[in-house]
């Protein structure tokens, strides 16, 4: 032991005097304008270059500063990026780029393209940007927002993508042909998200215009997957849709199935349809089953349920941001911050990461500039207002302008351990990546809007309350505005009220009495707990018996109708009905649509097959008590900074 | 590209021969270039085309000595048609397949100023850097990565920290990220950026993990370079207990070259890398080698803590991660710094989901020893807990004198300080006890008495004042001898100049090193009290008496209460979330405590002292105090961001509700003359937004209604009375204008939340006559006249029976209602006839309408009213009671 060295350590007790910060602030207000500003400099930096270099291509290449087509010809980022623009308050640009699309007629053209991205990335876009355009200043047509030139544009790329449904099983092929529909000699085999993502833009597109045909074929596709759950309640990630057979057995919540599980939430949020919402909840049961361990979700056999890939890919960072939706704060957080360790680590999330031996996994080291992640800081910072969330997407902000900037754009990263960078920004960089960092930055932004105001618009089906917040993002990061849905579809059909119904369910409308919905205050002590405790197990336990009882029932033909309404027990039966006058078969829509436009070869479609089409018969089908959360334990108040609490009483 | 390497590589395997590659490269390349159109493209295959080159060079030298030079050389012409054909295939490939450009890694900036007193090693020179530190004493490196923004915001703090500590610390940083340097060599699995580490002359380096502010740094690189006293009397150990929450104190033999006090000192400094933030006190007994019999003495460890000492057990083996897993698994206070690491953790969890805790939020200054508030809770804490033991007893009185010989101390040191003549500060110095270890490591002046003693003559009032209140023999004995000593101060100093150099110059003698820790102190105290000020609570300013009701309330009540104490300038944002702001608190400095059993939390108002607090803690245990119903939204934050809730409306173009808080909900619901519809929502739940327009939509068709209110409130962050906190979201609830007690709750479970259904659950609830006026409301909504005809009719029908009640009502009343009563069958007859010949003339039945409804001319019948209304309001303020 050197003293002497020691010694000298006492010598140089010396401090000067200096200025220091009186505590440390988190986030101001200022601090977080300034944010918001550079991610606004960021955005025009990439659109700019866009425009400048790229456009009228699908992407931009920010290397070689050019352009590429990449998933079809249709000038893919400028439609993708449009609603951002309106996110971020550049009305005048926005208005000069829905004058130009507007001028475009249809999507013609002899491309093959993928249903799943053109849908959510063109329809998806053009959707938002029509909901959008009365706020950006535009001169709406009357009959907005049920009618538009931007929702036309919307409805031509969905007929010509919907032939893709014609399948035997009802599940979508995975590739279309926007002029002559599926492209013959397509693979059968299509990724479960793209056959469950089409619910909000179909969903959407039907409550607008009015055509049910496409909320129709969407529910199916969704039924038809859920019929194809495995019988421990996993789903795969490819399966064959004309047989039915799962080709990828390998069951996870990132790549190829992800948006399946968030089109379930939010399209029972959107169209409020409990069924779906039940459909997520069974699949979470089995998910936290098999598939979480310490926080993180692993990839399982779908049959077994045995881990067969140990990693976190980059596109499971949306569950967080899900889970948040749903009131489940305390799961969402954990999860979260364990992918926040993995962007510290790397300055990047890597396609994927191997959990064991905490690092990248090998061949996929690159990140494309994902938003998932900052996806779910934005909706949790909404839920929460924890400023650790805030330090996350400086982090995210800090990475990407030190390493992926370049002259014209901003770059793929090839390989986060070292930071080189690949020729290529999707188009998801400036439709999501960008505008969920604008939304963390920007607390006051009308899309943050929690439903306390809204604006009266006068329209043919009456007066309508729009933009009343509420906004159902979808996969892409397009905000779709629920009360323009109410108004398009709910409003002509409105019956104020109904005398002979009000009288003869005067009983149920009456409701409840307050107090029985008062929260138990617990009393503290152990027993009081472990009650609590056996009730929650109790209530489990009912609910997988719930979920044996929901059967499927495999039938022929297409719709469905709804009878037997009865409302005290919550049951619905849902019958089968073969009325084909009344019920538009997909064949024979397809047929006139194709006729009707010319531009599309109808040659393809003669040899449609005889459809089988699943029907849902869940029990509590009218369980809205589905579409509300458990109020959050109090002490989860405190859950900030990376504080988390047990809680007592969580799902 | 890496199929054209591959396939060109095969070729040139498959040759064999350097010659006819090369010149098949050198076709490769005309054919490619000339294909190629786009000119980046062809670049980029010229770069990788050299790098093909130089790897065909390098097989070159491998094949050279090879013998089939002859039999290659044959099959030239052959292989040369099919390295053509094959690229011919490769060329199509690289034109079809876009194989993209790939740019280097970021190339290294520095990432600290220029004029930075940091030696920033941006290129990760990590052997000069290791070099460097080396050499120097003391050394402080932050290893950074370029694009975290975490280093970012610790780079501004590690400034600070050069700053004041550069003359003596070598303070350095490196960027042990950059691909290829030879930091990122040796490192090159990093989890957190950055990664600080303090390193000693001797030893290995030690991690900083506590937070990356400038004054737990410093703090830090103190207790490193100071890491513990020696003692040599009881008192001492006594006085260190009562200043520190425990107290490790290690008897070895500490002779240069014994191994077992190289043990404990790295103990210590491994103990210091672990958990900075506590206030945890080492001491060494320094024992000899031997005993007189020429047996080793055995080193010992004892963990004095507040209720017991415990003693390392002699059968574990003597080394460091024994020794500090003992310390760790043993190691109990009664009050604690709690300081949340800001990354996933369940601190909080532990604290609060296991017994009911007092939070003091109090600034903390970690530079600083002692902090007045933090004695303040640990002497509460004792008398807490002291259920009748005496060794408590003596260590809350020892913390008591311990506060105010502390705030003496500190008044008389700001003194001191104040004067800026050194030789009187110099003169007026002398040690009261012998000075320790001058020359050695664990050197620590005691502050306090010394310095209480150091200006006798100009603070005797004060020091007098102390005396009085400690009511010691010894201090004044001390001030006594204080005195004496200060006059004989020259010849105290020389008794200690025998194992030191009697030369003036040496910076190491005595009186010089007396002068430089003098000055030192105060340097040191001027950066703590700008950083952090000092703050005293007004019991040891103003002496003040208080009440002792709170002695042994643990045994009295048996209810366990904990004591923790946080930074309200770090953690102030806990505080906000319970409705607290510290920074409009005296002092910022507030106590709150949680209960997580009753999920329930209490504020004390007043502020913060030792009777106040006192009082706070006796009521809680009487279970007399309030539950506080403040949450985020009682107050106004700087730091909390969320959606601004619009308050000004355009009726024309916007529809709005009113956002409730937890103070305005009850005066809302409330209110005798207006009827309220609340919808509880919460953030957390996204379909309370999904469905809100609807709310808005109904909210929009009743504004006629003057009498209903639609309003919302967030259920989850809003503290509410028990009775109206709800158990899911989103709730839709009905509070009548009358019989507040008969709210009733939209069947959010059976029914789906649609304009129809809520219209019809509002209808159902609403008294007859509000339901009729609705009514009507509602058949000029309507869009068709055939539809709108079959409204009426019923609005016409329900007036009818409504009359017909009223009728009966009218024979069972009393004189006076009855006149009530007649006013209203008056009006009713008129809106049946206009109802009946002329709904067209919509403003008479509108007036009308209003008369039936409104509230003017039921004055009569409200008196009667009110004795009904005070019963059951009555009965309400009860339950509120019980709960």
């Amino acid at each position: 032991m050197n003293f002497y060295g020691v010694f000298k350590g006492l010598y140089i007790f010396i401090i000067c005097i200096g200025d220091f910060v009186q505590g440390t602030k988190l986030f101001s207000k200022n601090d977080l304008i300034k944010l918001r500003e550079e991610v606004r400099q960021m955005f025009q930096h990439a659109y700019n270059s866009y425009l400048k270099y790229a456009y009228p291509y699908d992407e931009l290449r920010p290397l070689s500063c050019d352009g590429i087509d990449t998933w079809g010809s249709y000038s893919l980022t400028l439609i993708d990026a449009l609603d951002t623009l309106v996110i971020m308050g550049n009305y005048s640009e926005f208005q000069r780029v829905v004058n130009i699309l507007t001028t475009k007629e249809n999507f013609d053209a002899n491309i093959n393209v993928s249903v799943f991205e053109t849908n959510i990335r063109i329809i998806g876009g053009l959707l938002s940007a029509h909901l959008l355009s009365n706020k950006a200043g535009i001169e709406t047509e009357p009959g907005w927002p049920c009618n538009g030139p931007l929702l036309r544009l919307a409805e031509d790329v969905a007929k010509r993508v919907i032939a893709a449904f014609d399948t035997k099983t009802g599940m979508p092929y995975g590739t279309v042909n926007l002029r002559h529909g599926v492209p013959p000699g397509e693979t059968t085999v299509t990724c479960t998200a793209g056959i469950g993502t089409f619910i909000l833009e179909f969903g959407a597109l039907s409550r607008l215009t009015g055509d049910p045909i496409y909320e129709e074929v969407a529910l199916n596709a969704l039924y038809a997957l859920y019929n194809h759950k495995s019988a421990i309640g996993l789903y795969g990630n490819h399966i064959d849709i004309a047989t039915g057979r799962w080709i990828g057995l390998d069951a996870g919540i990132g790549a190829g199935v992800d948006s399946y599980f968030e089109y379930l939430v939010k399209g029972a949020i959107l169209l409020q349809k409990p069924e779906l919402m039940k459909i997520f909840k069974e699949a979470r049961v089995a998910i936290d089953k098999y598939l979480k361990k310490d926080d993180w979700y692993l990839w399982v056999s779908m049959n077994k349920g045995q881990i067969t890939i140990p990693v976190f890919q980059s596109l499971d960072a949306f569950w967080p941001g899900l889970l948040s939706m749903i009131g489940d704060t305390e799961s969402a957080m954990r999860t979260l911050h364990n992918y926040h360790q993995v962007w510290v680590q790397y300055g990047f999330t890597p396609e994927f990461y191997n959990i064991i031996q905490t690092e990248a996994g090998t061949n996929r080291e690159h990140y494309p500039l994902r938003p998932e992640l900052i996806e779910s800081i934005m909706y949790l910072y909404r839920a929460t207002g924890d400023p650790y969330l805030l330090q996350m997407g400086v982090d995210i902000l800090r990475s990407i302008q030190h390493s992926a900037k370049t002259p014209c754009g901003y770059a793929t990263i090839k390989d986060v351990r070292d930071h080189r960078k690949e020729d290529r920004m999707e188009s998801f960089f400036l439709a999501e990546t960008t505008k969920y960092l604008y939304l963390l930055f920007d607390p006051d932004n009308f899309i943050h809007n929690q439903g306390q105001h809204g604006t009266l618009i006068n329209t043919p089906n009456g007066e309508c309350v729009i933009n009343a917040g509420g906004y159902i993002f979808n996969t892409e990061a397009h905000p779709i505005d629920p009360s323009a849905l109410h108004c398009c579809y709910n409003m002509p059909r409105l019956k104020l009220f109904n005398v002979s119904e009000l009288n003869a369910k005067s009983k149920l409308f009456k409701g409840e009495n307050r107090k029985n919905n008062v929260r138990k205050k617990t009393n503290g002590t152990e027993e009081a707990k472990s009650e609590m405790k056996s009730q929650h197990q109790e209530k489990n336990n009912q609910e997988h018996l719930a979920v044996g009882q929901i059967n499927l029932e495999f039938v022929e033909g297409f719709d469905f109708v709804m009878k037997n309404e009865n409302m005290e027990e919550g049951i619905i039966e849902v019958k089968f009905v073969n009325e084909s006058n009344e019920t538009v078969v997909l064949k024979e829509y397809l047929k006139q649509i194709f006729y009707e436009n010319k531009s599309l070869n109808e040659g393809i479609f003669k040899s449609v097959p005889e459809k089988h089409n699943y029907i849902v018969n869940i029990t509590g089908q009218n369980d809205y008590s589905l579409l509300t959360c458990k109020a959050q334990p109090f002490l989860h108040r405190l859950a900030v900074l990376g504080e988390l609490f047990n809680g007592k009483d969580v799902y | 590209m890496g199929i054209l390497c591959l396939l060109k590589y095969v070729v040139c395997g498959q040759v064999g021969m350097s010659d006819s590659c090369l010149e098949s490269n050198q076709e490769l390349k005309y054919l490619k270039v000339h294909s190629d159109n786009d000119a980046a493209e062809g670049k980029g295959a010229d770069t990788d085309f050299e790098q093909s080159i130089s790897l065909e060079r390098n097989l070159q030298k491998k094949d050279k000595q090879t013998t089939l030079h002859k039999w290659a050389f044959k099959m030239l012409h052959i292989i040369k048609e099919l390295a053509i054909m094959l690229l011919a295939v490769v060329t199509y490939a690289a034109l079809t397949n876009n194989s993209p450009k790939i740019s280097k890694s970021p190339s290294a900036f520095p990432f600290f100023p220029k004029d930075s007193l940091v030696i920033d090693y941006y290129k990760g020179e990590l052997v000069s850097a290791n070099e460097r530190a080396h050499n120097a004493d003391f050394s402080f490196v932050m290893f950074y990565a370029p694009w975290s923004a975490e280093c970012r915001k610790t780079r501004d703090e590690f400034e600070i920290v050069a700053k004041h500590f550069h003359k003596h610390v070598e303070m350095s940083a490196v960027n042990c990220w950059q691909p290829g340097s030879e930091c990122r060599r040796q490192y090159s699995k990093v989890y957190n950026w950055p990664v600080l580490i303090a390193y000693p002359t001797v030893g290995k380096g030690i991690q900083y993990k506590g937070p990356k502010a400038a004054p737990y740094m410093m703090r830090f690189l103190m207790q490193l370079m100071q890491p513990f006293v020696r003692v040599t009397t009881t008192e001492e150990i006594v006085q260190l207990m009562a200043t520190h929450d425990a107290l490790v104190l290690g008897s070895v033999n500490a002779l240069p070259g014994s191994r077992d006090f190289a043990v404990l000192y790295s103990t210590i400094l491994r103990y210091a890398s672990q958990d900075v933030t506590q206030n945890m006190a080492f001491a060494v007994l320094t024992i000899p080698a031997k005993d007189q019999n020429g047996n080793p003495y055995k080193p010992s460890i004892f963990l004095y803590m507040w209720n017991e000492t415990l003693k390392y057990p002699d059968e574990s083996p003597w080394t460091p991660d024994s020794i500090l897993n003992w310390i760790t698994d043993t190691f109990q206070v009664n009050t604690m710094w709690l300081v949340p690491p800001k990354i996933k953790t369940n601190t909080l969890s532990f604290t609060l989901e296991n017994s009911p805790s007092l939070f003091l939020f109090t600034p903390r200054n970690p530079m600083k020893q002692s902090n007045d508030f933090y004695n303040l809770l640990h002497e509460v804490a004792l008398e807490y807990n002291n259920c009748k033991s005496p060794r408590m007893e003596m260590l809350k009185e020892n913390v008591a004198i311990g506060r105010l010989e502390d705030y003496f101390s500190h008044k008389l040191l700001l003194q001191k300080c104040a004067i800026k003549k050194e030789a009187q500060i110099t003169s007026a110095i002398t040690f009261l006890q012998q000075p320790k270890w001058l020359n050695s490591t664990g050197m620590k002046v005691y502050m306090r008495a010394e310095e209480s003693c150091s200006k006798c003559d100009n603070i005797k009032s004060d020091l007098s004042l102390l005396c009085q209140i400690i009511n010691e023999n010894s201090c004044s004995r001390k001030t006594n001898e204080c005195i004496e000593q200060g006059n004989l101060g020259e010849e105290f100093v020389k008794k200690y100049e025998t194992s030191m150099l009697k030369d003036e110059n040496d910076p190491l003698a005595p009186r010089n090193l007396r002068k430089f820790w003098n000055r030192e102190m105060c340097r040191l105290l001027r950066i703590t009290e700008k950083l952090i000020p000092s703050i005293y609570t007004d019991y040891v300013k103003n002496n003040l008496t208080v009440n002792n009701k709170i002695d042994g309330l643990l045994c009295k009540t048996n209810r366990t209460l904990t004591f923790y104490a946080l930074d309200s300038l770090e953690t102030y944002y806990f505080a906000e979330r319970l409705g607290v702001n510290v920074f409009d608190r005296k002092d910022k400095t507030a106590a709150v405590i949680i209960d997580d059993n009753s999920e329930t939390h209490y504020v004390l108002n007043e502020p913060v002292n030792d009777v106040t607090l006192r009082d706070f803690i006796v009521s809680y245990a009487d279970n007399t105090l309030p539950r506080s119903r403040k949450s985020i939204t009682s107050i106004k934050s700087n730091n909390t961001h969320s959606y601004q809730i619009k308050t000004f409306c355009d009726k024309q173009k916007e529809v709005c509700v009113k956002e409730l808080d937890s103070d305005s909900f009850l005066p809302t619901i409330a209110q005798r003359d207006k009827a309220v519809v609340v919808m509880y929502h919460s953030k957390q739940c996204s379909f309370c937004n999904g469905i809100s327009y609807i709310f808005l939509i109904v909210a929009k068709i009743l504004a006629p209604l003057e009498i209903v209110e639609f309003a919302r409130i967030d259920g989850d962050i809003n503290i509410l009375p028990w009775e109206y906190t709800m158990n899911s979201f989103p709730t839709i609830i009905y509070f009548p204008d009358k019989m507040k007690s008969e709210s009733r709750t939209f069947p959010c479970n059976v029914l789906p939340v649609t304009v129809p259904n809520l219209l019809a659950f509002l209808l159902s609830n609403f008294n007859p006559r509000l339901k009729l006026h609705t009514m009507w409301i509602l058949c000029n909504q309507t869009r068709f006249e055939d539809e709108r005809n079959s409204c009426i009719s019923s609005v016409r029908s329900e007036n009818l029976s409504l009359i017909n009640h009223t009728l009966k009502e009218w024979r069972k009343a009393d004189a006076r209602q009855r006149a009530e009563l007649m006013y209203r069958l008056q009006q009713m007859r008129n809106l049946h006839l206009l109802l009946a010949h002329s709904p067209q003339r919509t403003e008479d039945i509108k007036v009308y309408l209003k008369r039936l409804n409104s509230q003017a001319f039921n004055s009569k019948y409200n008196s009667l009213f009110d004795q009904k209304e005070k019963i059951t309001k009555g009965n309400a303020n009860n339950v509120c009671n019980i709960e």
